[in-house]
């Protein structure tokens, strides 16, 4: 809930117009002359402390978009972003949910159409460390689970899977291989689709490039409520037995909600 | 004689350290807005809590905002003090929301009338929301508005009408006096020191370029990404017979050095202490409660 004080709120008018500055949707802070000394560069102090923390945020969930299209390029992107999309939770650190959609629209950056994607990913990984925990399954209760039907099995509140008709986990394991030094990176963007199962393990999120078959593998089981028994996937084939392997070595499993 | 706790801005830098050392001192203070979303960052600090108290420095809240703060924002501080069971909760005189917008900033407002009303407003909702008196901090502020009354009278006010307490932060009072050409010990004797819950020690930056209006000196930043200041040392010690009980807290955000560097400087803190005839005692004072 959140009430105004009312219409002739000096207060209001002022934090407003100061709004508007800080997120640079106008050139002065003041336009009902409230504050004493407008004209003097200390104003300029609070936009660049906003602009600087949403930077330093971005920068550090986006750090391979930022990598891509280099520092000056990403801060302007993320003056845009901020007046599109100012933050709007408290805790900062999860600032950027609707980056990668914003990224899409940037007419400037149409000649990376898979950037978008990249940033997705990463966003994914932003939210998978953020999830809340759960009590993993063994081993003999997840091949139970298995053995009772897929619906009694679900994936850690952590897991995220994604598909991209770019090669976008390439992408980003070329830059996270060669973090000290960029020039080492060669992308191919003529492989194809990729998929992702993204997870946290050991309070790092992490990123399992998968198959097709073992991502529609995984969707089912993720859909499993949805999904009739007679749809239910091949689980014995030897590449979907070793993902299910480690996913259950990584604690990846867990009883599905009520 | 007094016992006195003296602790550290806890960041993510130093969460390892923290777990393989347990440093020598008394708490450590947290944003609580690092801690909001389920995962993440809570496995070190459940641990990091099993050894010691944590003090939640608010940013978020927004007491200075013309508008309510939000109660789904007040609730989750309650949540998050209930579940660490901690009590120890500040918040800074300023206003960093409008709307659904969070700066995470701490913006200034003109200290009129009717902010006076907003703020004690704002600061009761609060304290009604968390169930505890908060501590308000003064904050750094670069500019000025044409109708304001003295901050230290802005701040014992709202502390007389709400019952809040206040944080004192010692860098930004020295900050303040230069950038506005104030006088610091004048400040800190005109504010109420039977308030003062908490004391903080920081660090700032010298801005390059021009010098400020009619000085010889140029615009100090709060940064936080520096060690403490001789002359905010100076300060601290000059009036730390107004406030023995205080927990006195090194904030650290930024420019990360070892945490051999912060634990030096909170021994600084200590010396002082002793000097003034207070006796600190880190394993004593970490058993006890920060409310
Ligand atoms: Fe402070």
């Amino acid at each position: 809930m959140t009430k105004n004080h009312g219409a002739h709120s000096n207060l209001l008018k002022y934090q407003q117009s100061m709004a508007d500055y800080l997120l640079y949707k106008a050139d002065s802070a003041d336009k009902h002359n409230i504050l004493l000394d407008v004209s003097r560069p200390q104003l300029g102090i609070y936009r660049n402390n906003v602009r600087a923390v949403c930077y330093e945020t971005l920068a550090d969930n986006f750090e391979t978009v930022c990598r891509v299209v280099g520092e000056d390029c990403f801060t302007g992107m993320v003056v845009r972003f901020i007046a599109e999309r100012p933050p709007d939770l408290q805790q900062l650190s999860l600032y950027g949910k609707y980056f990668p959609t914003f990224i899409d629209n940037l007419p400037e950056l149409q000649h990376l159409p898979w950037l978008a994607d990249v940033a997705r990913l990463e966003w994914q990984m932003v939210e998978s460390f953020n999830a809340p925990s759960a009590v993993s399954l063994t081993a003999s209760q997840v091949a139970a689970g298995i053995e009772a039907g897929l619906d009694h099995l679900a994936l850690h509140p952590s897991c995220r899977l994604m598909s991209s008709p770019w090669p976008v986990v390439s992408v980003w394991q070329q830059h996270w291989h060669h973090r000290e030094d960029d020039s080492q990176v060669q992308l191919r963007l003529d492989t194809g689709a990729e998929y992702a199962l993204i997870f946290c393990y050991q309070q790092a999120a992490r990123i399992r490039a998968l198959s097709s078959d073992v991502y529609s593998v995984l969707q089912a089981i993720n859909r499993a409520a949805d999904v009739d028994s007679a749809e239910a996937p091949d689980l014995t084939r030897p590449d979907v037995i070793q993902v299910l392997a480690e996913l259950i070595a990584h604690g990846l499993f867990i009883r599905p909600l009520e | 004689m007094a016992h006195e706790m003296i602790g550290l801005g806890l960041r993510p830098a130093y969460y390892d350290d923290v777990l393989a050392s347990t440093p020598p001192v008394s708490c450590f203070e947290i944003h609580p807005e690092n801690y909001y979303s389920a995962g993440g960052t809570h496995f070190w600090l459940e641990k990091i809590r099993s050894d010691y108290p944590l003090l939640l420095h608010s940013v978020s809240l927004s007491p200075g905002s013309a508008e309510c703060v939000p109660a789904e924002d007040i609730a989750r501080l309650k949540a998050l003090a209930d579940r660490y069971q901690s009590y120890h909760i500040s918040e800074h005189l300023a206003w960093s929301r409008l709307g659904q917008t969070y700066f995470h900033d701490l913006l200034p407002l003109p200290y009129t009338p009717e902010s006076l009303e907003t703020v004690c407003r704002n600061i009761q909702q609060i304290q009604e929301g968390v169930g505890v008196q908060i501590l308000l901090e003064n904050p750094t502020v670069y500019i000025r508005f044409q109708e304001s009354m003295p901050e230290t009278e802005f701040l014992t006010e709202i502390c007389r009408r709400t019952g809040c307490g206040l944080l004192l932060d010692i860098n930004n009072i020295y900050i303040n006096s230069i950038n506005h050409g104030l006088d610091a010990d004048a400040y800190i004797k005109a504010l109420p020191a039977e308030c003062v819950g908490e004391i903080h020690l920081a660090g700032h930056q010298r801005q390059d370029g021009e010098m400020l209006e009619g000085s010889d000196r140029r615009l100090l930043i709060d940064s936080h990404d520096a060690a403490v200041a001789s002359d905010v040392w100076s300060l601290y010690s000059r009036h730390i017979q107004c406030f023995p009980e205080c927990p006195v807290i090194i904030e650290r955000d930024s420019n990360f050095p070892p945490l051999d560097e912060l634990l030096a400087e909170a021994e600084i803190a200590r010396t002082i202490r002793a000097r003034a005839g207070y006796v600190d005692n880190p394993e004593t004072d970490k058993s006890r409660s920060c409310a």
